[in-house]
């Protein structure tokens, strides 16, 4: 159809309004600004949709769909004042028809959407969300800042706990290391664990020498490592704390003896994982003991010195006077036969054991400290007596020469005698297994005009070794059966007088002591 | 011919006691025994001639006697006898009263002398 036929056939909708300016104004302005209208709206919407890039692209198609039915319907308030003049019915309702099917779809398109719609919150709901989850986001800050804090102090706490492990850790080693005792750990099979300093020192080697390593691999001595050892697993079987005397060799101090206290640790029975010990060394103690039994010895001797003296001295004396009396009746009946001589015989035999029993009384009991001008040759007599009693049977050959008869010295006759037993006691015990054996004590003056006292034994000498430490204190070369102060004493008593006490080797064989005296006679005398 | 000299023997020992009466009854004297201190008291004391007395007896000890017989101012010849005879003991024995000291034992030969000694002395 051509437009000239259309004008043929229709007439303009003016006519129906009959032309009438009024109505055709109404009619023109109501439909230009309604057109007016729905033209913008569709640029609000494409601006809208423009604007908002988290729309979905179904979102964008429904908008877009809304935008063309919308200004569709615009056009057909244009086209209606069009027609008032033109009358292009055709065309009209060819675009209404298009509006309307635009319209249609938009609205099936639209419907399903509504429930959607209705769910979307308003915006007071969204607000009053958004304000929930804005504080729940700054409750989350705030436990979150709460948190690092707390993990701060958490870290401080720990740092300063690591920090005070350490410092408990340095003061553990070093009170480990500084104590004089071995401390040490085993394990199970007793492999070294540990070894503190002085444990190491003992062993004389380093840690990593001795780390892992058993007694045996590391003791010098295999005896003294095996008894270790067996001491060890005997704790570690029972599981439980012992106290027991050691035996080490000190590389440096020779050999020493050590109060261990160990201890198993692990659960008991099977679960035992290996023993503690700390050893300390005892062995000055344990001379001071041996000292300690000595002096009570010696006290309990002269206790009973004094008591055997008084219960003798009483029928030596009733036996002297029997005799005495005895002598004095035949003396009376003028016997001159065998039997004064007899009586007088056994008499000096009472009145010798009475001499000795108050030798040995003056000797063991001491008494106190008295100097005074003695004899020295009688001095040097009766101390050998003393000295030798009982000995006859060891078949030692004693020999006792003075160069002077009168030598004076003026001293504590019970110490000097003391000094004099004990050299001769010890010359003997070193004599004991030897052949021919000579012991020799002379008197005289040395080269410095003191008096001088000699002792020489045959015996097998003294090993240069041992000879400058005879004199100190503990020193014993008997093993149990010495006392080890007696020689310490001696130089303590003969320094005390002012003299000196010395050992040299004798030429031929054995050891001769000498000590001097000051001498006031000779010294007076020069 | 003179009376023999009275010996009193004071000594809780009784061979002590006995063979000093043997012994000087041998020589010539009149011992007299007695087995303690407070026997000699009451029975010995005022009959004369010189005391002999152990020093360590059981009561009174022969130096305690000695004081008593001097305290009583006997002026008797005390000869002590004691079986160690040492400094202190001999400070104790001539301070409460007594002539001498011996230890034992002792020679009958030494004992007379004394007895001649302390007899004079006291004479």
């Amino acid at each position: 159809m051509d437009w000239d036929s259309q004008f043929a056939m229709f007439m303009p909708h003016g006519m129906c309004l009959l032309w009438r300016p009024e109505l055709m104004s109404l009619h023109i302005v109501s439909d230009a600004l309604i057109a007016l209208a729905y033209f913008t709206i569709p640029f609000g919407i494409m601006r809208f949709v423009r604007g908002r890039d988290d729309l979905q692209n179904r979102h964008r198609l429904l908008a877009l769909l809304f935008a063309s039915f919308i200004a569709l319907c615009g056009l057909t308030h244009v086209i209606s004042i069009f027609v008032l003049w033109v009358p292009i019915y055709i065309i009209e309702g060819w675009i209404k028809a298009v509006t309307a099917a635009v319209s249609v779809i938009t609205a099936a398109w639209l419907i399903p959407l509504i429930p959607q719609a209705l769910k979307l919150p308003s915006v007071t709901a969204m607000q009053r969300e958004i304000a929930a989850h804005r504080e729940t986001m700054a409750a989350l800050d705030a436990a979150r800042a709460a948190l690092a804090v707390k993990v701060d102090r958490t870290e401080n706490e720990l740092r300063e706990a690591e920090q005070h492990r350490h410092q408990s850790v340095a003061v553990l080693s070093t009170v480990i290391e500084v104590v004089p005792g071995l401390i040490y750990a085993k394990d199970r099979a007793g492999r070294m664990l540990f070894a503190n300093k002085a444990t190491l020192g003992l062993i004389g080697r380093e840690w990593q020498e001795v780390q892992g390593k058993s007694d045996i691999e590391v003791l010098g001595d295999r005896r003294q490592a095996e008894t270790v050892m067996a001491n060890d697993r005997r704790i570690m079987d029972s599981g439980e704390t012992e106290e027991l005397e050691e035996i080490f060799d000190h590389p440096e101090k020779g050999q020493r003896v050590y109060l261990s206290t160990k201890v198993p640790f692990g659960d008991a029975g099977e679960g035992i994982e290996g023993m503690v010990g700390l050893s300390v060394d005892i062995t000055e103690r344990k001379e001071l003991d041996k000292e300690l039994l000595h002096v009570s010895r010696r006290t309990a001797m002269g206790d009973m010195a004094t008591a055997i003296a008084h219960e003798i001295n009483q029928p030596l004396a009733a036996v002297t006077l029997y005799l005495d009396g005895s002598t004095a009746l035949l003396a009376k009946d003028r016997y001159e036969g065998p039997l004064i001589r007899t009586l007088a015989l056994a008499k000096d035999q009472c009145l010798r054991a009475g001499e000795i029993i108050r030798r040995v009384r003056s000797f063991v009991s001491g008494g106190d400290e008295v100097r005074q001008p003695e004899n020295l040759s009688l001095l040097v007599d009766e101390a050998c007596g003393l000295a030798l009693l009982g000995s006859r049977e060891s078949g030692v050959i004693t020999s006792i020469e003075h160069d002077d008869a009168d030598i004076r010295v003026v001293v504590d006759r019970v110490q000097i005698e003391q000094v004099i037993v004990n050299i001769v006691r010890n010359a003997m015990d070193a004599m004991a297994d030897a052949e021919n054996a000579t012991l020799r004590v002379t008197t005289g003056y040395g080269a410095d005009g003191m008096a001088m006292v000699s002792i020489s034994d045959s015996g097998p000498g003294i090993s240069a070794d041992i000879s400058g430490r005879l004199f100190e204190p503990f020193f014993s070369t008997k093993g149990v059966k010495g006392m080890g102060v007696g020689l310490s004493i001696c130089r303590t008593i003969i320094e005390s007088h002012g003299g000196k006490i010395w050992t040299e080797p004798n030429q031929e064989t054995g050891a001769s002591f000498r000590f001097t005296l000051p001498s006031p006679a000779r010294e007076s005398a020069a | 011919m003179t009376e023999p000299l009275l010996v009193h023997i004071v000594d809780d020992d009784e061979p002590v006691r006995m063979s000093l009466s043997f012994a000087l009854e041998a020589v010539g004297f009149e011992p007299a025994t007695y087995v303690d201190a407070d026997d000699f008291l009451a029975r010995g004391r005022d009959k004369g001639g010189i005391l002999i007395s152990d020093v360590r007896m059981p009561g009174m000890n022969g130096i305690e006697l000695t004081r008593v017989l001097r305290q009583g101012g006997s002026n008797m010849p005390i000869m002590l006898m004691t079986g160690h005879a040492d400094r202190e003991l001999q400070t104790d024995v001539i301070s409460a009263g007594a002539d001498a000291v011996l230890g034992k034992p002792v020679e009958l030969a030494l004992l007379l002398e004394e007895i001649e000694r302390i007899v004079a002395a006291r004479a």
